[in-house]
């Protein structure tokens, strides 16, 4: 049998994300060395430090084979990844989109883009009409208890 | 006499429905993610005004309660708490929902809340001014240790991941430590960002770490948000009431931590549901049951929030010192009202503190009959709704719910990052409570810590400051029993016989 047969499938994610706390840690203490002041540098310095001192035992960990089963960072085939990256795309566009489009023309959009994004059903005349309604509906009320009952300036847009 | 006359005058018809009438509104606006007890009690403030000063606190009091239990419900439903107090009913609320028993998790949150509500609303009525002079006994260490003893249920929700728990934790300490320094005021990994300067809005943060997460799952799949059982078993009151009186002493044992937390000004909510749900799951036969869909952890948390309405209520009517924010919104209507809070407060104006307390505990018992109705039909509608309709009505309540704390789009950036960033880290066994522990807890943490360092240094005994006062050693003893206890009592628990094999 060869070695390559014989050795367990490592999972190489745990030293990866190790590396990338250790940097990040690496990344605090550098900059804690600007602070003027010892009371603002202590606390994040000395966590930063046991975070790289507790990624080093997950590597250690990782090598010795003393790690419990990590959970399978793959994503399944019949996981939608184009799904994700919209919603991801969609929610962040909005935060981007409401100081020049106003709150509401964001809401309606993204509500409208995470509607489609979210739709697995087929569109039947019912629901082409309904849903967006609903939509319109949910993100008209929701827009009138925040700005108007509950008294929150929302972005008005500049665009318009 | 006097007593039966201020109980008399809580139960008046207006009395009862401006209790009422907040306890539903409370609930209402604590159920969406981003809004807050303090936010539903600051906007209702100025209707306050205008009214007699019992009949105001009574109305604030109905607000704050039925917002604390509100943060309930998107907790069981979404996995996103309400307010930051409904932080650990998530653990086992939204596995419970998951499985099928998200109507009974909901029952048993609104009889653990009132249950909670009403002890602490008993020692506000009982015990108040003895127990103010409590508050007063806690320093900046102990501050420090209680934040850790907080800390310590990273090592209950590890999940068998405790290194990765801790890093977690460690990663949420680091981000509450961005921003404006609060005790020297240097700024601090922001990295040159503008945006960053005001730091990492907490209840923002929480949203995005908690709910963006189950949102990028759920567009992925066709599959149902909950599974739905076949036929509706309703509000389940007396499976509920049955699980609720096995789990009578981790009902009591979570209100008395909830108000006893409370006291302390400062610590939140949030600190209390993580202590009572830490004992309960020290305490529990099953404690690996805990973070799976064990009621007696959504008991322990829900209890212990509401009880902190009344525990929080104690510094503020007696020294003058809130307890909590929404304690501090409320202390600032009775000095508009022109009421004077203090220790001559209970004596000189007895009759506006006791029909208040009265009152509270009016609000408490109808929050059953409010929380048991408005549960039923937020879990119908939830299991009803269609996911093409469910997944945007959530992501656009996070939008408006975060931007509305702050007035800012920034936040609602970071909200979605720290929610991205929380799903990924969540693929590699990272999950988000370890890091949202350390977010809510990190500047209570610092504070403390810097605070009783700069103390001790200057009197030269750091050692004894830290360890040699009798609250920190008992906190300190509570964290390693936290931290060690199980696994001590597992190991002297085996048969001889077992631990030869």
């Amino acid at each position: 049998m060869s070695d390559a047969a014989r050795k367990p499938n490592r999972d190489i994610s745990t030293p990866f994300m190790a590396a990338i706390f250790i940097a990040l840690g690496a990344v605090v203490i550098w900059d804690t060395t600007t602070y003027t002041d010892a009371d603002s540098y202590v606390f994040p310095r000395t966590i930063a430090t046991v975070m790289i001192g507790l990624s080093v035992l997950l590597v250690l960990q990782w090598l010795l084979g003393w790690s419990p089963s990590a959970k399978d960072p793959g994503i399944a085939g019949a996981q939608s990844v184009p799904r994700r990256l919209a919603l991801f795309a969609a929610m962040i566009a909005a935060a981007l989109a409401m100081p020049f489009l106003g709150f509401l023309a964001t809401g309606l959009i993204v509500f409208a883009a995470i509607m489609l994004t979210a739709m697995y059903d087929p569109w039947t005349p019912y629901r082409f009409i309904v849903y967006p309604v609903a939509g319109a509906a949910i993100v008209g009320g929701f827009y009138l208890l925040f700005a108007r009952v509950l008294q929150v300036p929302l972005p008005e847009g500049t665009w318009f | 006499m006097a007593a039966l006359e201020n109980l008399i005058a809580a139960l008046s018809p207006l009395n009862f429905l401006l209790a009422l009438g907040g306890v539903i509104a409370g609930t209402v606006i604590g159920s969406l993610p981003g809004l807050t007890a303090t936010m539903a009690v600051a906007v209702l403030v100025p209707i306050t005004f205008s009214m007699e000063p019992a009949s105001a606190l009574i109305l604030m009091g109905a607000i704050y309660t039925g917002a604390i239990y509100g943060g309930a419900y998107s907790a069981i439903l979404l996995n996103t708490p309400g307010t930051p107090s409904a932080i650990a009913t998530t653990f086992d609320g939204y596995p419970m929902a998951k499985n099928g028993d998200g109507d009974l998790a909901m029952t048993l949150a609104c009889i653990a809340s009132v249950c909670g509500g009403l002890v602490g609303a008993a020692f506000l009525l009982v015990l108040a001014p003895p127990l103010a002079g409590v508050a007063l006994a806690f320093g900046p260490v102990e501050y420090f240790w209680l934040a850790v003893f907080g800390l310590s249920l990273i090592a209950a929700l590890s999940e068998g991941h405790l290194i990765k728990a801790l890093m977690g934790g460690c990663l949420g300490l680091l981000l509450s430590a961005i921003g404006v320094a609060e005790v020297s005021a240097d700024i601090r990994l922001t990295f040159g960002s503008q945006v960053l300067i005001g730091g990492i809005e907490t209840v923002s943060a929480l949203i995005g770490l908690y709910c963006v997460p189950v949102l990028i799952d759920l567009v992925a799949t066709p599959d149902k948000h909950l599974k739905v059982t076949s036929e509706s078993k309703g509000i389940r009151l007396k499976e509920a009431l049955a699980i609720s009186w096995r789990g009578k002493f981790n009902l009591m044992r979570s209100s008395v931590i909830g108000t006893m937390v409370d006291i302390l000004p400062g610590a939140g909510g949030s600190i209390a549901g993580l202590v009572a749900y830490s004992e309960a799951r020290r305490t529990a036969k099953n404690p690996e049951k805990f973070g799976k869909g064990a009621p007696e952890g959504v008991q322990a948390t829900e209890s212990a929030n509401n009880a902190t309405v009344g525990g929080g209520f104690i510094p503020t009517l007696v020294l003058g010192i809130p307890g909590t924010p929404p304690d501090a919104v409320i202390l600032g209507a009775l000095l508009v009202q022109g009421v004077k809070v203090g220790p001559n407060l209970f004596t000189s104006e007895s009759s506006i503190v006791y029909t208040f307390i009265w009152g509270l505990f009016l609000a408490t018992i109808l929050m059953l009959p409010v929380g048991l109705i408005i549960g039923r039909y937020a879990y119908s509608s939830i299991i009803a709704i269609p996911k093409a309709l469910l997944v945007p009505t959530v992501a656009f309540m996070t939008l408006i719910g975060t931007y509305s704390i702050r007035n800012s789009t920034s936040d609602v950036a970071i909200m979605v990052i720290l929610g991205s960033i929380g799903w990924v880290l969540g693929r590699f066994g990272f999950t988000a409570s370890p890091i949202v522990l350390g977010l809510i807890l990190g500047s209570i943490a610092e504070q403390g810590f810097v605070q009783a360092w700069t103390i001790g240094a200057a009197a030269e005994n750091l050692i004894g400051m830290f360890f040699g006062r009798p609250i920190s050693l008992a906190i300190i003893a509570m964290i390693v029993i936290s931290l060690f206890g199980p696994s001590l009592v597992r190991l002297f628990s085996r048969s001889p016989k077992e631990t030869v094999q």
